[in-house]
């Protein structure tokens, strides 16, 4: 198991090494954003001061390797726009908002998905599993924007329920049921489609058919006994698509003008703010890559043919 | 009290501060004297116009007490109001400051007590929260959009027009649209690829005059936007210094014939294929659609034009020199300047970034940025402006408008007809 997870961490730790050099690469290509701070008339003394202040005098290589000390100590540099703050305190700033949307779009992918997959395997091939899987393909089905956009109509526009823009901070816990929903119903698909079938193979089972037999009650049965042991890799999937939310909700956060790290990523790009675009990759690569390490780690402790194969 | 000389951080538009300054005296409480290192009457324009973002105004005891970091991290000069929360990229909520100096006619205390910005920046969804009352006011609602509301314009401006439950207010000229025709600059300069433009058709005054006959501009203003822009056939903002009437409101031929003539007798009587770069400017809505008409009026005459839309950050800085990326022909907007010597220098100097000069431009600009006499200076932007304009250099397109959205709560926005931005917040009158 210590060699798995020896294993499993210095591939993460390779991964996002290469991302972040793909990244640093990618973002000098397009050019330096003093050239698109400066007007048109800056002497080029004071153009030279500028990139010498943000370091980008320095040939590529070695940026790169201060770019690598400073992620080790933690500085990871200053944004060029706004209050010029530190690149990280700037990313943190927006990391409560995109967790809270996240977890809320987990939270109702996840019950939508659990509910309508132990349905659909319950009752295969019923009307109750028809409903499911249209419900499901909807949301893979229809872009986020235009689900986004769609709610606000009905739900803002027309009846006046729910807000529509700004974080929890501004508009409380109903802030959040829209982008939740918008963000989520993506994942309702694949989340019914794994319980469905996880569902239907442990129904399948020897020792599911011994429950019925004894006698218990067909939703003890389902709930309790089924679902659990379905959960292993329903579980896996979850923690996966987590990790993948948090990388950047740009469309909903845009649409519904929720500060989080999305949209904060893509005013960067636009900016070519370099610190905090490269801030901002590098820790969603570092969720994504620890969040699967995880999961390895969490099947490899339930599964022990997996720590062998490993 | 006393003089300084001023100390100006390296931050990117310092530069012409520090080009021009020699030093700032202060006078008292409320005047400066600001000296420049020789006569330049561009320099309150400047400030006030193109480059208005460079100066703050604030007790001097803060800024050293805090420094510049700390100065950009919670600054001061919010007039009446002062800044009670602040989120980068988010959202701003300003709190009446009840100690506000200002009882002069146009400065005095506002009616609300807070006032919050948020930043939304899709279009629909910033529409939504108007039409969903989640806020009183929006700036920038698309055209198509604004077209099916009441305007305050139908009766008197600035107020509610009590037709419903929306309305809305149109800040005309915010900012000038025009098609720019680089390649002879770029031969002159000799950039980096001139010798690939060196047969280009746009070099041609007679194919350039073409393509402006080719072009409806009245029916890019009323149809594609819905009457929100105004035709402005000069190369200054409407109503601005400099700004002529008899040249800002002539009428602009629309005449396709003509135009296939010319194009002849240039040498191009099949036509040919050419190529304009745009970057879509928050606050000016309308480009694309101004583009696609464009687009339809040259194939009418043979013209083929392909439109390349760019990065917006990325346009309008590689736009400049010494870069003169886009080739052969950009579509340009400049915010509005209330004293276009601005744009004539842009427009027709060798350090301008608008079009081509000449020997007779060059004089002209250089007349202007040392003459102190207004009437002079008129005089010497409207010859500029006539050369420009004789050249074909610049095909001066439209004014582009920002449209702003009230719920029926706002009673009234009184704002000036003209601006570049959102002006006045603080003069905002709710219902009570």
């Amino acid at each position: 198991m210590k060699l798995y997870i020896a294993k499993r961490l210095c591939e993460g730790g390779a991964t996002i090494w290469i991302v972040t050099l793909v990244v640093f690469a990618l973002l000098r290509i397009t050019g330096n954003p003093i050239d698109f701070l400066a007007p048109p008339d800056m002497p080029w003394t004071d153009r030279a001061y500028l990139r010498e202040a943000y370091g980008l005098d320095k040939p590529l290589w070695q940026q790169y390797v201060l770019f690598n000390k400073s992620i080790i100590t933690g500085d990871f540099g200053k944004s060029l726009r706004g209050t010029q703050g530190a690149a990280l305190d700037v990313l943190l700033e927006r990391v409560p908002a995109t967790l809270q949307l996240t977890v809320a779009a987990l939270l109702f992918s996840i019950v939508a998905g659990i509910g309508a997959g132990v349905v659909s395997a319950a009752r295969p091939d019923s009307i109750y599993d028809r409903i499911g899987k249209v419900i499901a393909i909807a949301g893979q089905s229809m872009p986020v924007f235009w689900v986004g956009l769609l709610l606000i109509l009905v739900f803002t526009v027309h009846l006046g329920w729910l807000p529509s823009a700004g974080g929890v901070d501004r508009l409380g816990l109903q802030g959040l049921i829209m982008p939740s929903i918008s963000l989520g119903w993506l994942l309702v698909a694949s989340h019914m489609r794994m319980v469905r079938s996880s569902v239907l193979d442990v129904l399948d089972s020897d020792y599911i058919k011994m429950a019925r037999v004894k006698g218990l009650p067909w939703h003890l049965v389902l709930w309790k006994h089924a679902l659990k042991n379905a959960a292993i890799p329903v579980l896996t999937l979850f923690a996966v698509n987590f990790a993948h939310l948090v990388s950047g909700a740009v469309i909903t956060e845009t649409i519904f003008a929720w500060p989080g790290i999305g949209r904060l990523l893509v005013e960067s790009i636009l900016a070519r703010d370099y610190a905090v675009v490269q801030t901002v990759v590098f820790f969603a690569a570092m969720v994504i890559v620890v969040v699967n390490i995880l999961v390895d780690l969490m099947y490899a402790w339930l599964d022990p043919r997996i720590r062998v194969a490993g | 009290m006393g003089q300084y000389a001023p100390a100006f951080k390296g931050t990117p538009r310092m530069a012409y501060m520090k080009k021009v300054v020699e030093e700032v005296q202060v006078i008292d409480a409320t005047h400066v004297f600001i000296k420049t290192k020789t006569p330049d009457p561009t320099f309150l324009p400047a400030i006030g116009g193109a480059n208005y973002h460079l100066v703050w105004y604030g007790p001097s005891a803060y800024l050293k007490q805090v420094g510049h970091d700390g100065y950009v991290k919670q600054p001061l000069g919010g007039g009446p109001y002062k800044i009670k929360e602040f989120k980068a990229g988010d959202r701003i909520v300003w709190e009446r400051w009840e100690d506000f100096w200002g009882q002069a006619p146009y400065w005095k205390k506002p009616q609300h007590r807070l006032m919050e910005w948020i930043q939304v920046p899709d279009d629909a969804a910033r529409f939504a929260m108007l039409k969903g009352k989640q806020v009183d006011m929006v700036v920038n609602i698309p055209y198509a959009i604004a077209k099916d509301l009441p305007r305050s314009e139908s009766g008197q401006r600035s107020v509610n027009p009590q037709k419903g439950v929306l309305w809305t207010q149109t800040m005309k000229a915010s900012g000038k649209m025009q098609i720019t025709f680089d390649a002879e600059f770029v031969i002159k300069e000799k950039l980096a690829g001139w010798e690939a433009l060196q047969n280009d058709p746009t070099l041609n005054p007679k194919v350039r005059e073409a393509l402006e006959l080719a072009i409806d501009k009245r029916a890019i203003v009323d149809y594609f936007h819905y009457g929100f822009t105004a035709l402005n056939q000069s190369l200054y903002s409407l109503g601005s210094f400099g700004w002529r009437r008899e040249q800002g409101e002539k009428s602009s031929p629309y005449d396709p014939k003509r135009a296939k003539e010319l194009l002849r007798e240039a040498g191009y009587p099949e036509g040919f294929s050419t190529t304009i770069h745009f970057g879509v400017f928050t606050g000016r809505p309308g480009q694309p659609e101004a583009l696609e008409a464009i687009a339809s009026y040259w194939k009418d005459i043979g013209v083929n034009l392909t439109i390349v839309q760019h990065d917006p950050t990325e346009f309008y800085t590689r736009l400049n020199r010494p870069d003169r990326a886009y080739r052969p022909m950009t579509l340009v907007t400049w915010g509005r300047q209330e004293n276009g010597e601005y744009l004539a220098e842009q427009a027709a100097s060798e350090v301008g970034t608008r079009a081509v000069y000449n020997d007779r431009t060059n004089a002209l600009d250089k007349e202007l940025s040392s003459t102190l006499d207004e009437a002079q200076r008129l005089r010497f932007m409207a010859e500029i402006e006539d050369e420009v304009l004789r050249h074909h250099w610049i095909i001066p397109l439209y004014d582009a408008s920002t449209v702003f959205g009230y719920t029926d709560r706002v009673a009234a926005h009184p704002m000036p007809e003209f601006g570049a931005h959102f002006l006045d917040l603080q003069r905002i009158i709710l219902k009570k």
